[in-house]
């Protein structure tokens, strides 16, 4: 997950993904036309930008759910390699060289191929997910809250329970104590949100590289607690492999209410964690500025600090929690506070503001575009409440691993579309950017491509057995062919109409 | 005065990372670990924002016609 405070500023709708120097207001005169060659970046920025905004506080999430799902050291690491390597590759051959021809936002894109009306109905739904993610973040930074009312009192209840066995009880909120915290973190998130950007987004620049070593502090600390506790001695490598394999990472069955994890889960989770961007083209918006394609390379500079490092220390943390008490519940809070005390606790809080706030301030943006009569300060408070009702409930931070999966398959048709727009409609003989050129609100040969592309794909989920993790690389191919047939089907009477 | 502001803040990460590494080589205590954290972080968000946001507004009143290619 990504951390996209750490842009100049905010971006229309954007998916969790993160757009850095695009769309600012200072930049705002490129959303309806091409970047222009003198504001073109170097490859620097777009390095220093991934590694900061890929440390959110949905990371300390994450590695934790890894472990709550079972996975050996083995599938871990190499999954973890595995899965990255082909985001950044699909950065690399997907996204940015559309993004370096085109140099244009997704969305005006998207308006050219689909039309306004069905980018509209886009941003809706990333809209509705935008809530739920700033929901879980909002879970994540009001369990450092709790964590830090019991450290002043151990009496107050601020925090959910520490025992997984009262697992029906995650879904749900467990206490006034939870309610307050979550309400708080979340009110106060969303109304930042709505009075102005601009501030956290600095906010978050500053904290960004702080962040990042702190994530190494958590897995270093625990790497050492597990060494205390079971006396372990590292003369070697192979030690340090043998030590991962049965002691930081030793498989077996999930916890209840978790899925398995194996190799492929790892690696696909890995790969589609940010499908939305990659894939999805939703990064079309950030390499727009990008001098040369091949600067999606610098992609992995997230992936490897954030989806790697401090999705692996994140995991070390409850590693260690569960070899102690193996009813112990993931709470970021509590989980960092017992590691590195009260800056842990100021890393999730942070994490998980910095991260909640740009996305809140986004699903905003996209619910205005339903009611554009509704000020700005409205939309963005309201989806602030949306997101902090959903942050009560901590069923979407517990499943995130499937939430992302979700987001994903529900962004990534829109990004085959993009691409079979772009590369394959002029040879085909089709009509690239078809609402453009026809002046249709709605292309129907998009519309029902990504329509009929999630359908099929959550069919897939439910009735043949197929894990939400692996639905989005068949969603994009479905989701590519539709595409091509339908307009197929609708523009060539169209165009044929037009002609005579 | 930026520059002795971003030596300041150096010494600030370094030292919110230090700790753990002394922690894992067995050379502090882990309470004494959490403080000297606890101070470093203090320090990184007292100082680092003084010099970064500046740096940041310069860089936003150059002229738009000039490529913002300085932050990289």
């Amino acid at each position: 997950m990504t951390n996209p405070t750490q842009s100049s500023g905010p971006p229309p709708v954007e998916i969790e993904p993160a757009v850095p120097f695009g769309e600012s207001e200072a930049t705002s005169e490129f959303e309806r036309t091409p970047v222009p060659k003198s504001r073109l970046l170097g490859f620097r920025s777009f390095i220093g930008m991934y590694a900061g905004e890929h440390c959110a506080g949905t990371e300390l999430m994450i590695g934790p759910l890894f472990v709550a799902c079972g996975v050996s050291a083995f599938d871990l690491i190499v999954g973890l390699l595995l899965g990255n390597l082909l985001a950044v590759l699909s950065w690399i051959f997907l996204t940015a060289p559309i993004a370096t021809r085109a140099r244009l936002t997704l969305y005006y894109q998207l308006e050219k191929i689909c039309g306004r009306k069905l980018v509209t109905i886009y941003n809706l739904a990333n809209g509705i997910m935008f809530c739920f993610l700033a929901g879980a973040m909002i879970t994540v930074s009001a369990t450092a809250v709790g964590a830090w009312a019991s450290a002043i009192n151990p009496n107050w209840s601020f925090n959910l329970p520490e025992n997984v066995e009262a697992l029906k009880s995650l879904y749900y909120p467990t206490s006034v104590g939870w309610v307050v915290a979550t309400s708080v973190v979340g009110l106060v998130i969303a109304i930042v949100a709505a009075l102005g950007y601009q501030t956290v987004s600095r906010f978050a620049n500053v904290a960004a590289p702080w962040m990042v070593l702190v994530f190494l502090t958590f897995g270093l600390v625990a790497f050492k607690q597990f060494l205390d506790l079971t006396g372990a001695e590292i003369n070697s490598l192979g030690d340090l492999w043998q030590f991962a394999k049965t002691e930081l990472w030793p498989g077996g069955d999930p916890l209840p209410g978790q899925t398995k994890f194996t190799i492929w889960h790892v690696t696909f989770f890995a790969w589609f964690a940010n499908a939305a961007m990659h894939l999805g083209m939703a990064d079309l918006s950030v390499f727009r500025f990008a001098k040369k394609s091949w600067y999606g390379v610098a992609s992995a500079a997230g992936m490897y600090v954030g989806h790697f490092m401090a999705w692996i220390a994140a995991s070390l943390l409850y590693s260690y929690r569960l070899k102690l008490d193996p009813t112990a519940n993931i709470l970021p809070g509590p989980l960092t506070f017992e590691a590195v005390g009260y800056a842990g606790l100021v890393c999730v809080i942070i994490a998980g503001w910095t991260t909640a706030n740009p996305t809140i301030y986004r699903a905003g943006l996209a619910f205005q575009a339903i009611v554009p009569k509704w000020s700005r300060f409205r939309v963005t408070l309201l989806a602030g409440l949306v997101a902090t009702v959903a942050g009560i409930f901590p069923a979407i931070a517990m499943k995130l691993l499937d939430f992302v999966a979700l987001y994903g398959l529900l962004l990534v048709p829109m990004g085959a579309v993009v691409f079979v727009d772009f590369w394959c409609f002029k040879r085909m003989g089709l009509e690239p950017a078809y609402a453009e050129k026809s002046g249709t609100s709605f292309n129907w040969a998009a519309g029902f491509a990504w329509i009929l592309t999630v359908i099929i794909c959550l069919g897939l989920v439910k009735f043949t057995g197929l894990q939400i993790f692996f639905a989005s690389l068949p969603g994009w191919f479905i989701a590519a062919i539709l595409y091509v047939i339908l307009s197929k089907l609708i523009q060539r009477p169209a165009l044929a109409g037009g002609k005579s | 005065m930026k520059l002795v502001g971003m030596i300041l803040s150096a010494i600030a990460l370094v030292a919110t990372v230090w700790p753990s590494v002394a922690f894992l080589g067995g050379s502090i205590e882990m309470e004494t670990m959490k403080k000297i954290m606890l101070i470093a972080t203090i320090a990184w968000f007292v100082i680092t924002p003084f010099w970064m946001w500046k740096e940041k507004e310069a860089e936003e009143n150059t002229s738009p016609a000039e490529p913002s290619d300085s932050a990289s």
